[in-house]
């Protein structure tokens, strides 16, 4: 739930403190615990919706592994730009 | 308050002699006793606006002295206030504790005030929008804030101008994967800082003063007087110009990191160190409006606060946690059922 207040704050931070305030960027910073969080409950489900249908885990782990490594990728990416 | 004791004639009706009050609306002297309004706009409302130098290096001596103000000091936060013409309350208006008269202790010249443009009526709705824009905010929320108790009072700003000569060492990432590296990079960049608000009192966080004083505006300034504060509380300034500027360092530190990084503009950058050179400090000590709100949720006092400008609010507010407990619960199953249909389908 500490999370979603996260998310509440950093929403409440963008329509309400002003832009580029100290205020906005202390608020706003600290989004790396919430992207964890999302990280690892998609990445678990990956690997259970994987097993389900192959039915090999070994193998289901691999592959959610490598859909891992493929989102930061894509993550830093559009963080970048 | 300001260079000199409240002056009561200034106060007075010229037409009955009652009491008059700074009415937001006309921006005039309202009497309370016959309705006649009174103005307080002069030719020289324009040099509010002015800005006075100051060299760090030979700080100009600026004693502060008494100016025979009645003051009252709150018995739970510290907080000293002036009550001017009726505004005279038994709590503080920034914590709502009780106070108590106090003896004057040496103060600063207040140089300029923005006068309140909005009224008690018209800061209460605005408090009830934002409360009622809440997201998973308990349900009785609205009702407990409409049993808290509004205050008003001008507080302590200082206005900062500077130019500042930056130099900085940085690294960013460059690459991807297994390339991916760190570099070195050292610039220069010229940033100025112009009408800086800082807060010139403990009891107004940065917090507040991003929230709600977006669109300071020099020509709102007038000259300080004391027909702009009757009716209302206000806080003397007690900091010198070097305490100021000291107060304002974090916020400036993580500001110019901030601009720097932007200006490094590339992936990941960190700000190993910077030197700056500052020049051209100019600064303003003035008073600026706010309405608050004072609250208890649960035990836990709690504030929120108007703009006595343009209404602009921002505050605290408690959490419903079986609000965020559903909100978290919908968060956990959206992204696991797209992790279970993304792993399903066997798609990398």
């Amino acid at each position: 739930m500490a999370q979603v207040v996260k998310i509440i704050n950093v929403y409440e931070a963008n329509h309400e403190l002003k832009q580029g305030s100290a205020g906005w960027i202390k608020t706003i910073s600290g989004w790396t615990l919430v992207v964890f969080w999302l990280l690892i409950t998609w990445f678990l489900a990956t690997i259970i919706g994987d097993w389900a249908a192959s039915g090999d885990l070994e193998q289901a782990i691999d592959r959610s592994w490598m859909r891992l490594q493929i989102m930061l990728e894509i993550m830093a990416a559009l963080g970048s730009d | 308050m300001g260079q000199a004791t409240v002056q009561q004639s200034e106060l007075q009706c010229q037409s009955c002699g009652g009491q008059c009050a700074f009415d937001p609306a006309q921006q005039e002297l309202l009497c309370q006793s016959c309705g006649s309004l009174w103005p307080l706009a002069t030719d020289d409302d324009h040099k509010a606006a002015d800005e006075f130098p100051f060299d760090p290096d030979a700080p100009a001596a600026e004693p502060p002295f008494l100016q025979g103000d009645q003051i009252h000091q709150c018995e739970t936060c510290g907080g000293e206030v002036v009550f001017t013409g009726a505004a005279l309350s038994e709590h503080c208006p920034y914590c709502n504790g009780s106070v108590v008269r106090a003896v004057e202790e040496k103060a600063y010249e207040t140089m300029a005030l923005v006068p309140f443009r909005i009224d008690r009526d018209y800061a209460a709705r605005c408090i009830t929008d934002w409360i009622n824009r809440r997201i998973a905010a308990p349900s009785d929320l609205t009702s407990l804030a409409a049993e808290g108790q509004i205050a008003s009072i001008y507080a302590p700003f200082w206005t900062f101008d500077s130019k500042e000569v930056i130099e900085y060492w940085a690294t960013y990432e460059e690459g991807s994967g297994k390339t991916r590296r760190r570099r070195r990079r050292t610039g220069r960049i010229n940033i100025d800082f112009n009408d800086m608000l800082v807060p010139a009192s403990e009891h107004v966080t940065p917090l507040i003063r991003d929230g709600i004083l977006h669109d300071f505006k020099a020509q709102y300034l007038r000259p300080y007087r004391s027909g702009y504060l009757a009716g209302f509380a206000a806080e003397r300034h007690h900091m010198t110009v070097q305490e100021g500027l000291q107060a304002n360092e974090a916020d400036k530190d993580l500001l110019i990191r901030n601009l720097i990084e932007g200006e490094i503009d590339k992936p990941n950058p960190r700000v190993e160190r910077y030197r700056t050179d500052t020049t051209g400090i100019h600064y303003r000590r003035i008073l600026l409006p706010v309405w608050i709100l004072h609250y208890t949720y649960r035990g836990t006092p709690k504030k929120v606060v108007v703009s006595g400008i343009d209404g602009r609010t921002f505050g605290e507010r408690p959490f419903s946690p079986w609000k965020l407990a559903g909100c978290s619960a919908v968060l956990t199953a959206l992204t696991m059922a797209i992790g279970l249909l993304w792993g399903a389908t066997g798609v990398l």
